[in-house]
């Protein structure tokens, strides 16, 4: 539900959001269509990788509303591409003059346990040092698979723990409860749009189902099980809205509909064939007449410069450090969209040498 | 090797980030699908170890969403030994790079093929590592004058440095100079082949003349277990050696880099 609700939230076009293998719900928001989101699981082709990765790490390239960036398998790789993004909103505001970016937000989203992560302060680092318009949301269901989250963090809880963080705004609440939710997200996503720096929104969920397929949940007790199922924000969304907003019947008539598209989805990914075998050599590198869809200079409409692979030997014999110098300074002059960056490399002109 | 750039483009443009490789190229990882053309240095190839998962989910975009993202970067890193070693500043291990699919890798061995080498990279549309030898940086062998703004060099073309018909040297980086000064020692007429990238390389040149020599003495800068120059060896055995040998021969499949399903 908490994730649904984000969602509804990132409603500008240069907004971006990475996520991992438990974002479904969000991406479904953002308009991902439901084959997609069942066929991908499916390994079979078409959807956002035609069969090629584990089907629930997603990726949405959207020029009309908010994308979701690649994410990856790997717990904590979301993290430093959502601040390069948050980064990178500033840099096409401030340096290219691009005023399509202004109020645009990159979001984050980890669980309990990624707050352990070597990406995750790494982008905490970077988003509040250069005060980045970056949202880190932390879905906290208590566990990593098998593992309590006292091992994550002290205590259990990252926003506690980082509350005198200079330059982190946060919020904490109770994920579950619509009204609560619904204004820890409106409010988090208003600071960080409205330019004030960056925001930790960490909210508590339960985790009704095992890690996977395989995960019977063993390593937790009936009653924990029991407590969680009573959190089930789906009855508490229910009781929220039925009879304040909606009738009993329209509820019902929305619930009908939702396992209708669900089914009909499923029965057209499970007809979709697997990728073609003959392209899976495709696309490790780029190929000429193919772009992708977002990323690099090129689809951007980039134009190079002319270029000859014949030397037009100039002046006096130059060692590579300059030589490499004058190629860069070359590159930044005639391309407002290389950034150059590193330990050391500003004022002192890089450690090496 | 930056001096002087922030000055002249701002601290937006070139700028100091905080100690963390991970996060130097995570934040390339966004700022490259948001369109801009990231140039992240790392101090030391050493010092990559803490971002390779940045690294390989960088290399594997591309191929794992099918061509809708990608992030072209170029990543600059000094390798190689220098006056004296460490188990931290001497490092060449370029295999690894070329052991992630999707990415580019470059070992310019003088000033001429650095600048049109970088060049191509910053203009491409893919993730290139641009390995930066330690010892050729300020080595008078390396020096070259400026080729010019509009030198740009091809990935994957060997240079023929020396030419000869007794034995084909395949080198790269710090190596080539080497392999020039004991040929010219040796006295021996050596066909010298500088690869310039290690991904894509030039197997073409090397297996032509390989099939002129008979004969291929491959010098890397590495350890000898697992590094680029075992590739370069399988292939020439394969195609030069035992091809010559076989009447049907089972394709190579080491060629092309993919990624499986995890
Ligand atoms: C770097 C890395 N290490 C280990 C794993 C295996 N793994 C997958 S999910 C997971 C637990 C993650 O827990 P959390 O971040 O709390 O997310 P949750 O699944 O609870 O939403 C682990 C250890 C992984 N995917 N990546």
């Amino acid at each position: 539900m908490a994730q649904v609700l984000l969602g509804l939230h990132l409603t500008h076009p240069k907004d971006a959001i990475c996520g991992y293998y438990r974002s479904r719900p969000i991406l479904l928001s953002l308009g991902v269509a439901l084959e997609d989101a069942l066929g991908s699981a499916m390994g079979r082709a078409g959807g956002y990788s035609d069969g090629r990765d584990i089907g629930v790490v997603f990726n949405y390239p959207n020029a009309r509303g908010a994308s979701a960036l690649p994410m990856c398998g790997g717990v904590g790789a979301q993290y430093t591409p959502t601040a390069g993004y948050a980064q990178a909103i500033e840099y096409h505001k401030n340096v290219l003059g691009d005023r399509a970016y202004d109020g645009a937000i990159g979001v984050v989203l980890g669980g309990d346990a990624s707050v352990a992560t070597n990406g995750f302060w790494a982008a905490l680092t970077m988003a509040t040092t250069l005060k980045l318009p970056m949202l880190f949301y932390v879905e906290d269901n208590g566990y990593g698979i098998s593992t309590p989250s006292w091992l994550q963090t002290p205590g259990c809880n990252i926003a506690q723990n980082l509350a005198s963080f200079n330059g982190l705004k946060i919020y904490d609440g109770d994920g579950t409860d619509p009204e609560e939710a619904s204004y820890l997200i409106r409010e988090a996503v208003s600071h960080t749009r409205a330019g004030r720096g960056p925001v930790l929104l960490h909210l508590t969920v339960p985790r009704l189902q095992g890690h996977s397929f395989q995960d019977t949940q063993a390593y937790k007790s009936k009653d924990v099980v029991e407590a969680e199922w009573a959190r089930d924000p789906l009855p508490k969304l229910k009781a929220h809205v039925v009879p304040s907003l909606l009738s009993e019947t329209d509820w019902a008539a929305f619930e009908a509909s939702a396992q209708e598209r669900v089914a009909r989805a499923a029965q057209i990914a499970d007809q979709r064939p697997v990728s073609e075998a003959s392209q899976v050599t495709r696309f490790v590198f780029s190929e000429d007449g193919a772009l992708q869809d977002e990323g690099g200079l090129w689809n951007g409409g980039y134009d190079a410069p002319r270029a000859t692979d014949q030397a037009r030997p100039e002046g006096a014999r130059i060692n590579m450090i300059t030589a490499i110098r004058r190629t860069l300074d070359h590159e930044l002059a005639v391309n407002p969209r290389v950034l150059v960056f590193g330990e050391d490399v500003g004022p002192k002109g890089a450690c090496t040498v | 090797m930056t001096l002087g750039l922030q000055d002249k483009y701002g601290e937006n443009r070139v700028f100091d980030t905080s100690l963390s490789e991970e996060g130097i190229i995570g934040r390339a990882v966004g700022m490259a699908i948001a369109g801009l053309m990231p140039v992240p240095e790392i101090q030391f190839r050493k010092y990559a170890d803490p971002a390779c998962e940045q690294i390989n989910d960088c290399g594997t975009m591309r191929w794992r969403t099918a061509n809708r993202f990608a992030a072209p970067m170029v990543v600059r890193m000094p390798v190689g030994f220098f006056r004296c070693g460490d188990p931290w500043h001497s490092q060449t291990n370029e295999v690894q790079f070329v052991h992630s699919p999707g990415w580019r890798v470059a070992c310019p061995s003088n000033a001429e093929d650095a600048v049109g080498l970088l060049r191509t990279a910053l203009r491409g549309n893919d993730p290139v590592m641009f390995l930066e030898h330690r010892n050729m940086l300020d080595a008078t062998s390396a020096r070259r004058p400026y080729p010019g703004d509009d030198f740009a060099l091809p990935f994957g073309v060997a240079k023929r440095v020396r030419e000869g018909d007794a034995i084909t040297l395949v080198a790269w980086g710090a190596m080539v100079e080497r392999c020039e000064a004991a040929a010219e020692k040796a006295g021996v007429s050596a066909d010298i082949l500088d690869l310039r990238t290690l991904a894509p390389w030039d197997s073409e040149a090397v297996l032509a003349s390989v099939k002129r020599t008979h004969r291929c003495l491959i010098v890397h800068e590495d350890i000898g277990t697992g590094g680029f120059g075992g590739e370069i060896a399988a292939i020439v055995a394969d195609r030069a050696f035992l091809a010559s040998r076989r009447a049907s021969r089972a394709p190579h499949d080491a060629g092309h880099p993919l990624s499986a399903p995890s």
